[in-house]
């Protein structure tokens, strides 16, 4: 065998071990989750631990389901992600059209200043986001909720759209002006089709980051009227118990539509991640 | 069917100037290259045309109306582009209709229209490809087609044979000569810069360097009559070999150019030329000789017809052809012909 080949084996191995590492590191919560989910309450603690039930149980899921207000905080969960992706997709990629297409006095300025907005962690503006909502009397609302993960995914969502329409070459609109188009009709027939894969790998990462926030979420969303479901889950936490079966049933509940989600954008996501990055 | 007037633009990106003080006439159905080194402003003169981009002084009159405030859209003009510029997204067919839906023609015309051009491009058995399955060749001539269901007054070309390979663009070259044989009422006009393209299509070649017009003239005219030593040495291909020294002075001028055919090789006691073949290209149907002489700074280049028994490291004359020796003023500029010093000379 040549250096070479021996060299490579070994790479090869190397890198299936550090994946694997990672995998494992990254898949055990996930599938604690799982089993514990369906675990009855009194095996979660047996001693000495095992990975999957003796006693396979959907006990927690009916917990979950008819017990709780775990199917209220998911529809809030819902609305709040959907908002704030809506919103998130249309101004930013007009707003990433614009920094992609035209150059206009203060545009580098702009774009870098929206990152900036980013280095404030989201726990320094909970007091004044909590008065300002409270004056306009938002708080416990969709609204509120909607406005404070926009100040988080906005940004992010602007820069990425910019990118990625970046990636989409000028001649394309340029032919389609000169085919008679104007500027918003080749923004609908060409810009926009040709941004679709980015798009969806923009609009997941919104909805996620929406579905997933927990400190906004817990001090606006008081009531049923809009707690979402990170915020729910520690409903099941007790001041001296907590019930790990449902939090785990809930937990589950919460990430299987996404993961769903996100397999059936997969493609799509890849292939927009990937644009943006390589161009 | 158009005429196109341009006078004194100028084009200006900030503080760089681009185009300075362009004045042109092309008369209705001509085809007129734009010619010049890379960076000399061809794209950005042929963008002013098309709208794409805003002309920053001066005037541009299509077909007798000022257009510099006409919107792309709406100047009747056609474009092709270096890279095709083909929708990813839709199929051969869609990518030529487009235009049409756009100015609502009716379903029927549409397809006539799309199927006659695809049927003169031999497109038809590609019509419902994407573009992405499509060789080079193929994908220019659905955007030449794209521009030719338009029914342009004016088409526009920017290289847009630069990225095939050799053979194809010969063939290209043919089918785009031949398509302006078809419409003979259409303007064309085409950037390039490589000057056989510009020498084998053109009506007339347009010479750009560095923003400003050089000349302007049917390409046989500036081939045998450059006005200048920079577009003496742009047209022609081995370029145009250039004397100054005594050589020049003893015929009044500052540079004497003299083109690779028009050195007759000689014996070298009885030559005013004389120098080494240091490199010879032998293509079959001529022959390319290098001959560098004592204190040259680089070979002078002498096409022979056919095939030659020189070989390298011979020591040869050479005589130009005493009516073809162009000359050239300090300034770069031509002298005025019917000179008695090339008579004397001679
Ligand atoms: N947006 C711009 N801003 C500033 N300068 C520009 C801009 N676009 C072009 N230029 C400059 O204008 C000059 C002419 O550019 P242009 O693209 O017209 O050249 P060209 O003759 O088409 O060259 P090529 O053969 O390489 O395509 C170049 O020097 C270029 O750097
Ligand atoms: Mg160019």
């Amino acid at each position: 065998m040549t250096f070479a080949r021996t060299r490579a084996v070994f790479s090869g191995f190397v890198a299936y071990a550090v994946l694997t590492a990672f995998a494992i590191f990254a898949l055990t919560p996930l599938v604690l989750m799982f089993a514990t989910a369906f675990k009855p309450s009194v095996e979660i603690f047996q001693i000495p631990p095992r990975l999957l039930p003796d006693q396979w149980t959907l006990g927690n899921f009916q917990t979950v389901l008819f017990e709780s207000d775990i199917p209220v905080y998911a529809l809030n969960s819902l609305v709040v992600g959907g908002g704030t992706t809506l919103v998130a997709l249309t101004l930013g990629c007009a707003a990433g059209y614009g920094f992609s297409r035209f150059r206009f006095t203060g545009s580098s300025f702009f774009l870098l200043a929206m990152l900036v907005g980013q280095l404030v962690p989201l726990a320094a503006l909970i007091v004044p986001f909590y008065l300002l909502f409270d004056g306009f009397r938002l708080i416990d609302t969709y609204g509120a909720l909607i406005i404070g993960h926009l100040t988080v995914v906005l940004p992010l969502v602007v820069w990425m759209a910019t990118s990625y329409i970046d990636t989409i070459p000028r001649e394309l609109e340029e032919a389609s002006i000169m085919d008679g188009a104007s500027r918003l009709g080749t923004l609908w027939r060409i810009t926009l089709p040709l941004a679709f894969p980015g798009m969806v790998a923009i609009g997941v990462f919104a909805f996620l980051n929406s579905w997933n926030e927990f400190v906004l979420a817990s001090i606006i969303g008081v009531t049923n009227a809009s707690r979402t479901l990170p915020v729910g889950l520690t409903e099941f936490a007790g001041m001296f118990t907590t019930d790990w079966g449902s939090t785990m049933a809930a937990s589950v509940l919460m990430t299987v539509p996404v993961l769903i989600a996100f397999l059936f954008f997969q493609k799509y996501f890849v292939k927009g991640l990937a644009a943006g990055a390589v161009k | 069917m158009s005429d196109v007037t341009i006078r004194g633009l100028n084009k200006r990106y900030g503080q760089t100037q681009v185009l300075h003080d362009i004045d042109l006439d092309i008369p209705s159905g001509e085809f007129v290259v734009l010619l010049g080194p890379s960076g000399c402003g061809k794209s950005t003169l042929l963008r002013c045309i098309s709208g794409l981009e805003s002309i920053t002084s001066g005037g541009l009159m299509i077909e007798g109306r000022r257009a510099n405030d006409i919107p792309a859209r709406k100047r009747g003009v056609a474009m092709v582009f270096q890279s095709y510029a083909l929708y990813p997204h839709m199929t051969v067919r869609e990518n030529m209709a487009y235009g049409l839906k756009l100015r609502k023609m009716e379903k029927a015309k549409i397809d006539a229209t799309v199927n006659g051009a695809a049927e003169r491009l031999q497109l038809t058995p590609f019509l419902d490809r994407l573009p992405k399955a499509l060789s080079g060749g193929q994908r220019q001539r659905v955007a030449i087609g794209r521009a030719i269901v338009q029914d342009p007054k004016l088409f526009l070309f920017d290289e847009p044979l630069s990225n095939l390979d050799a053979s194809l663009r010969v063939q290209m070259r043919i089918e785009i000569a031949q398509i302006h044989r078809q419409l003979s009422q259409t303007t064309m006009i085409y950037v390039t810069h490589d000057q056989v393209e510009a020498m084998t299509m053109a009506d007339r070649i347009v010479v750009l360097e560095g923003g400003h017009i050089r000349q302007v003239g049917k390409p046989l005219d500036l081939y045998r009559r450059p006005n200048s030593l920079f577009v003496a040495g742009f047209i022609g291909s081995p370029k145009m070999n250039f004397i100054t020294g005594p050589m020049a002075q003893s015929r009044g001028a500052a540079t004497i150019g003299v083109r690779p055919e028009a050195l007759d090789v000689t014996d070298p006691t009885d030559a005013e030329i004389s120098g080494e073949i240091v490199h010879s290209e032998e293509l079959g149907a001529f022959t390319f000789l290098y001959i560098k002489g004592a204190d040259d700074a680089e070979p002078m280049v002498v096409q022979q017809p056919g095939q030659t028994s020189y070989s390298e490291g011979t020591v040869v004359g050479l005589r130009p052809v005493p009516e073809e020796i162009h000359r050239f003023g300090t300034d770069g500029n031509r002298l005025g012909e019917g000179d008695p010093e090339i008579r004397t000379a001679n």
